[in-house]
């Protein structure tokens, strides 16, 4: 107990800390372990969904051509309609079956039962969740910024109540429910999934941003700013969503994107997630584990799915370090700690 | 006279907010059901579907009927009792959990700043909310199934085995899916918050006890994070229920899904969203309890 009341002055607030540039300042400041962890990582995401791509379309698939017998999903896009009819015929005369292999030269995290790389899936998984991602986070901003803006600044009239009504409306969905009827009635969709998902993400921001605007509706300078003869919208949207939300939102949107990971890798393990086409990590968990039950890790097959999980568990973990990291530092007026 | 005027407001607003969660759910599931018209196969309009939301409505709330389950032939109520019981187990169990792991920890990591262990644990926590629910579930499943899996429930069993057969899936549920990582942080930020006020110092001076203190202001921010996460429980409840246990809701519903039944998942999402708006009104009934600032 004593050391409550000695204080280190380490933990306390001091604004100097945030006035000097350089690295060493900059590690200095709280969150800063957790930022770069966490941005190290989220880099590596995008790298890795980038190279997914290229070496799906450049043909750079880490093993050598003669063992590649494509099926009709994992055909290379930059094949032509004749190339396409040719390996669609293949596929037809030849009766070959696809096999697992563990992991070996030339597929270093081996194949998964239809004889596909799991590195280079693991990897197209990535750019799936890239483009999700932003879906999501894009369509929560809109409609969380809207229904927010409504409810904190019209205080008192219908719209406010419309809009309060529909927040909590969307607070009170049984979420998983409503994802699973929705990706069973789009026939697994991606788009439809993901709209849903943001429709229903939208609500924290909304909050947030109702929140933000109620505490700063009667400072002086949003009253000088009605004086003048601004407009509402330029009120709310540069004055109080720019300037006094944009940290807030920011951190939102990184908890969308893991978010979306989330989620859709539940709904995938449980068998409503994204159509086959486009890889999905649950998917992959799936299926590499065997099933409905997990059989495959009695039998010691690890290997199948230990990479899709460690990317899931390593996607969301950089996320969330590098939201936690940028709150604490841009939230500069309250007592943090250091990591 | 005023408290109960605020009770009812209260109330008829939890009731609209059900009648939007289920009218939205009913319009989902209209898409799974076709109608035939002059040999043309559509799903219902819109209007059709209007009324017959209103008709099942008037049942529900007048004779509290549900509806049939049109490929089982059996009463709605009569199927999701069960898996209903067990899921509700599930979730108030590991909010439990959550709860009882995420207090001390938080306020540990709020007194003890600079300590091996918070600074080994907290990113600890970082991790274990990282965890989606399912893939700690699938992970454990095994050694679960070997030590307490299959119960011959006509002999004796130990109350050690039944406990571990529940408890561990509970405990799973309480842990994963970054509930509690949110709620250590949450509780860490108030308590340290609080700790640096002069009262608190002044009763440490004192060498009076100030755990009642600390306790009572940590409670609130974990009221707030579980009614918000509540969707989310069940959720993992039921992700849990389906890698756990042979019998439960989700499959009763992933079946539904599959034969195209609505009654049944009409029946659990209304259910659930009754559930999620009864522990928002128990939330502000529990922090004005705690917190009487807050008693508007």
């Amino acid at each position: 107990m004593y050391e409550l009341l000695v204080m280190k002055k380490k933990f306390t607030y001091r604004p100097e800390v945030f006035r000097k540039r350089g690295i060493r300042a900059f590690f200095r400041r709280p969150g800063a372990v957790s930022i770069v962890i966490g941005s190290v990582i989220t880099i590596l995401f995008f790298i890795g969904a980038l190279y997914g791509q290229f070496a799906y379309r450049l043909d750079l698939y880490p093993h050598s051509a003669t063992e590649i017998q494509y099926d009709r999903f994992d055909s290379p896009p930059t094949s032509s309609v004749l190339r396409a009819l040719l390996d669609r015929r293949e596929f037809f005369e030849e009766e070959y079956w696809y096999e697992y292999t563990e992991p070996v030269e030339g597929h270093i995290l081996g194949t998964d039962n239809d004889g596909r790389d799991i590195f280079i899936r693991v990897l197209n998984g990535a750019s799936t969740y890239l483009y999700a991602g932003a879906l999501t986070v894009l369509i929560s901003l809109v409609i969380g910024i809207f229904l927010g803006s409504v409810t904190g600044y019209y205080k008192g009239k219908i719209t406010e109540m419309i809009a309060n009504y529909i927040t909590s409306v969307l607070d009170a969905y049984p979420r998983i429910v409503i994802l699973i009827i929705v990706a069973f009635i789009s026939h697994f969709n991606l788009y439809a999934i993901t709209i849903a998902l943001g429709i229903l993400n939208a609500t924290r921001i909304a909050r947030i941003i109702s929140g933000t605007i109620e505490s700063l509706k009667n400072t002086d300078f949003i009253l000088a700013a009605k004086e003048i003869g601004l407009s509402d919208i330029t009120i709310i949207g540069k004055h109080i969503v720019w300037y006094n939300c944009r940290h807030l939102l920011s951190i939102q949107i990184i908890y969308g994107f893991a978010s979306v990971i989330l989620i859709e890798a539940t709904l995938s393990y449980i068998g409503y997630g994204i159509g086959e086409p486009l890889v999905s990590w649950g998917r992959m968990i799936y299926e590499g584990s065997g099933g409905r039950y997990p059989f495959n890790f009695v039998e010691g097959i690890y290997w199948q799915a230990v990479p899709p999980a460690l990317a899931i568990i390593g996607t969301i973990l950089g996320l969330n370090l590098l939201g936690d990291g940028m709150s604490k530092m841009l939230n500069v007026k309250q007592t943090e700690y250091l990591l | 006279m005023n408290t109960l005027r605020k009770i009812l407001k209260e109330i008829s607003i939890a009731l609209l907010i059900l009648i939007g969660t289920t009218f939205t759910i009913y319009l989902l599931l209209g898409q799974l059901v076709y109608e035939h018209h002059e040999g043309v196969r559509t799903t219902p309009s819109f209007f059709s579907l209007t009324a017959d939301y209103g008709e099942w409505v008037t049942d529900a709330v007048l004779k509290g009927d549900l509806g049939h389950s049109a490929t089982t032939n059996r009463d709605v109520s009569e199927i999701i009792g069960y898996g209903f019981r067990q899921t509700f187990m599930l979730v108030i169990g590991s909010l439990f959990v959550s709860i009882l792991i995420a207090i001390p920890l938080g306020v540990a990591a709020a007194i003890r700043t600079n300590t091996w262990f918070v600074r080994f644990f907290i990113p600890g926590t970082y991790l274990f909310s990282a965890l989606p629910v399912f893939l700690l579930a699938i992970f454990i499943r095994p050694y679960w199934v070997q030590s307490f899996g299959i119960l011959d429930w006509y002999a004796d069993i130990p109350l050690s085995r039944i406990i571990g057969y529940y408890g561990i899936p509970i405990i799973i549920l309480g842990i994963a899916d970054g509930v509690i990582g949110e709620m250590i942080k949450h509780v860490r930020e108030v308590v340290g918050g609080m700790v640096r006020e002069n009262y608190i110092r002044a009763a440490i001076a004192r060498s009076a006890r100030i755990s009642k203190h600390i306790l009572k202001n940590a409670l609130l921010p974990v009221f707030t994070i579980i009614t918000s996460r509540f969707s989310y429980a069940l959720g993992g409840a039921l992700i849990v229920e389906y890698i756990f246990f042979s019998q439960g809701i989700s499959i009763v519903a992933l079946d539904a899904l599959k034969y195209r039944d609505p009654n049944v998942l009409l029946a659990i999402g209304m259910i659930f969203s009754l559930l999620i708006v009864v522990a928002n009104i128990v939330n502000r009934v529990l922090t004005v309890i705690v917190d009487p600032r807050t008693r508007v």
